[in-house]
């Protein structure tokens, strides 16, 4: 389970959600969409353990890790 | 005719395997993105093929990808046909790639690999729907095993490349082909990471198309269940705790492989080059030859291959895990720690490599993204405890304190510890300076793709284990072969004649000296190394050490474990087992002053110079390699040599 300070709401294992904002400097918001993220994207949540500090989501088929902080500048509802 | 030919494709998509199969090379692989950083050339089937390092888009392209997108562009202005490498199981995230690689409208062949994974998972591609919309050849391989692999080689012989449709029309003004190519062709040329907006639009739009096209030739003919297993491994191996405890023991399991398994070839290789000495001795007549023969070549032909278990040992364990995809998981469990001081999970693996040997480890730093974290390792990873290390240390401890007395806990034991602990946190602390204080360009972008667990491919697995090697013994062997030989001339001759030196030792043999010493240590003494040693003898005298601990400094600069066997030849004991050496440094007197030369003082402060200094040429010569300048390895050395002679000195004032 994902917990967060700050983030409305929380995102359970294997719930899908979709991105709906990037809060992110143009530097990081161009680094996610290499990596297939954008608004628009449809992303699984794996997990995120809260010894790394890194959440696990799967993304056009990838599992794919960020950074806490990096998720927390994503903004999404879940579907 | 002869033509060349390119494999491009996102990272991971199994690229440099297919390579290796079409054209017999062995190029290194892996199970995870990154594996190829250089552009490799291979020939197949008369024709020359070129393996790109894999990226994720011609529009937005990170510094590493930026040689794979100039050489696509390059070729594509030629014409160069391509083969597009598409991994199957996230066909929709690389057919957007494909969809930019179309547009610069180059004869074309997608490949979807993976082929065994499609089938396992009830995955079924409707080709020549597919074949019919992207309008050039597909083909469905498995690059691990060749399955699929004469159809492409057939469309390679009989030039069966298509210019592809440009499936992404709805992004441009004018439906025609020949617009569509420079239009695109320029706009990659041009684009910059500051069009954010012109980016998002264009990969948007493309992944609607794409969605499309995989909507109507992909059935899923069961549940879509690829991932399920991965993420119930990785609920075991990434649990706070159970993870952690599995990690430690496949660390434990791999240390104790690489020093287990590697003792006994590296103790046929140690005696096949004393049997190959003995022979040189016995049956070369001309002095001097038999002498460089037999303790210049051998020796340093020696030094070169008795790394080779080890190293063989290492990259054979890490490419498992590698190859298994467990490689990534242990750089996702060591993040958060790591984060602490500027470096990342990908850092864990040369870090802890180093405990071996910094030499593979400096090697295995390629999957760092991070320029800056990269340069950081590499420049803090020598100060790891390395295995060259241990015969210096145990010499030198059991010098300073007496044989254990039985007890589990000893102060032997505890100084062991408290020196790999200081190595690890002196890394630590470099690396955190060298992040935050350092020139480097660095960007504190990170993520980790975690891939699927696999079974490992075991020729790419014994693969890897060859390149590794094969790399160590051609980049490094030559310097360190190079430098035992100069090491030996300034060792065998002197500036003064046989005459001068035999008059010299029988003039001490008849003085009342309390020390006595053989004609051996009385040639050393008055060799060019002997004259250096007594040369820096002022400058390390203020750290306690004297002329000949100097020439043990300057000879284990070629590595460290030398340092034992030029004390043995120094102090004439004529065989280098530990007991009698700790026997004669104990009880040593020092000519001038008729004291200990080995006290704590003396002792500690050796320690704590070989804690800190570089003292290895062959880390140097892989710290060229890998930096692409001598300036990093001599700076490194530099700092090392700061550091090392600090402490040492702090140390001697304090304890004498």
């Amino acid at each position: 389970m994902l917990e967060t300070d700050n983030m409305p709401d929380i995102l359970l294992e294997n719930e899908r959600a979709i991105v709906i904002r990037l809060d992110g400097n143009t530097e990081l918001n161009q680094f996610l969409l290499i990596h297939g993220i954008t608004v628009g994207t449809v992303f699984i949540m794996n997990y995120s353990p809260k010894y790394a500090g890194l959440v696990n989501l799967t993304v056009g088929g990838k599992m794919i890790s960020l950074r806490t902080g990096d998720f927390k500048t994503m903004d999404w509802t879940r579907i | 005719m002869s033509q060349t030919i390119a494999l491009i494709g996102k990272p991971n998509s199994g690229k440099s395997s297919l390579f290796n199969l079409l054209t017999g090379l062995n190029q290194k692989t892996g199970n995870y993105a990154g594996v190829t950083v250089d552009i490799k050339t291979g020939k197949c089937i008369g024709n020359v093929v070129i393996d790109l390092p894999g990226l994720n888009s011609l529009r937005i392209t990170s510094p590493e990808e930026t040689i794979a997108k100039q050489k696509i562009l390059e070729l594509s202005s030629a014409q160069t046909p391509f083969i597009f490498v598409s991994n199957g199981m996230q066909l929709e995230d690389n057919l957007i790639l494909f969809s930019e690689i179309a547009d610069l409208q180059t004869p074309l062949a997608l490949v979807i690999n993976f082929k065994d994974e499609l089938s396992k998972n009830q995955i079924s591609i409707q080709r020549q729907e597919l074949e019919d919309i992207v309008g050039c050849p597909v083909v469905l391989v498995n690059s691990r095993n060749g399955d699929g692999l004469d159809e492409l080689r057939l469309i390679i012989q009989k030039n069966r490349f298509k210019v592809p449709h440009a499936i992404s029309r709805s992004l441009y003004d004018e439906f025609d082909d020949e617009v569509i190519k420079n239009s695109y062709f320029q706009k990659v040329q041009l684009s910059s990471d500051q069009n954010w907006n012109d980016n998002q639009t264009d990969y948007l739009k493309r992944q609607k198309t794409v969605s499309s096209i995989v909507r109507s030739t992909v059935n899923y003919l069961s549940e879509n269940t690829y991932l399920q297993s991965t993420k119930k491994w990785d609920k075991i191996l990434l649990h706070p705790i159970w993870g952690l405890a599995i990690f430690l023991f496949v660390m434990l399991v791999l240390f104790q492989a690489v020093f287990t398994f590697a003792s006994y070839p590296m103790d046929l290789i140690d005696g096949g080059f004393a049997f190959l000495s003995g022979i040189s001795e016995q049956y070369i007549q001309i002095a001097w030859l038999s002498d460089l023969v037999t303790n210049g070549i051998i020796p340093g032909l020696g030094g070169v291959l008795i790394f080779i278990p080890q190293i063989a040992i290492l990259f054979f364990m890490l490419s498992v895990l590698e190859h298994t995809g467990y490689l990534s998981r242990i750089s996702y469990i060591s993040d958060g720690f790591l984060r602490k001081f500027g470096l990342s999970g990908k850092s864990i693996i040369p870090l802890m490599s180093s405990w071996a040997c910094a030499i593979p480890a400096i090697m295995s730093t390629r999957v760092i993204d991070d320029p800056k974290e990269r340069m950081a390792v590499i420049m803090a990873s020598p100060l790891m405890t390395c295995s060259a290390r241990l015969p210096v240390y145990t010499i030198l401890i059991a010098v300073m304190f007496p044989e254990p007395s039985g007890s589990f806990i000893n102060m032997q034991g505890i100084s062991l510890l408290l020196l790999y602990l200081l190595g690890v946190i002196a890394t630590l602390v470099v690396a955190w300076f060298i992040t935050n204080r350092s020139n480097v360009e660095g960007n504190n972008l990170w993520t980790l793709e975690l891939p699927v667990y696999r079974m490992p491919n075991w020729r790419n697995v014994f693969t890897t284990v060859y390149i590794k090697t094969k790399s160590f013994i051609v980049e490094a062997g030559k310097i360190i072969f190079f430098i035992s030989i100069l090491l030996w001339l300034l060792a065998s001759f002197s500036p003064k004649s046989e005459d001068f030196i035999a008059n010299k030792y029988e003039q001490y043999q008849q003085s009342d000296n309390i020390v006595e010493l053989s004609k051996e240590s009385f040639d050393l003494e008055y060799s060019y190394i002997g004259y250096m040693g007594k040369f820096i003898e002022p400058t390390i005298a203020p750290l306690g050490y004297d002329w000949k601990i100097g020439i043990a400094l300057l000879t284990s600069f070629a590595a460290r474990e030398v340092f034992v066997g030029t004390l043995s030849t120094i102090y004439s004991i004529g065989s280098e087992e530990e007991s009698s050496i700790i026997e004669k440094l104990r009880t040593e007197i020092n000519r001038n002053t008729s004291k200990p030369v080995f006290t704590m003082a003396v002792s500690v402060s050796l320690l704590l110079f070989y804690v800190f200094a570089m003292q290895c040429m062959s880390t140097m010569a892989i710290v060229r390699k890998e930096t692409g300048s001598w300036k990093y390895a001599i700076v490194q050395f530099l700092f090392m040599l700061a550091l090392a002679y600090g402490f040492a000195f702090i140390a001697y004032i304090i304890l004498k």
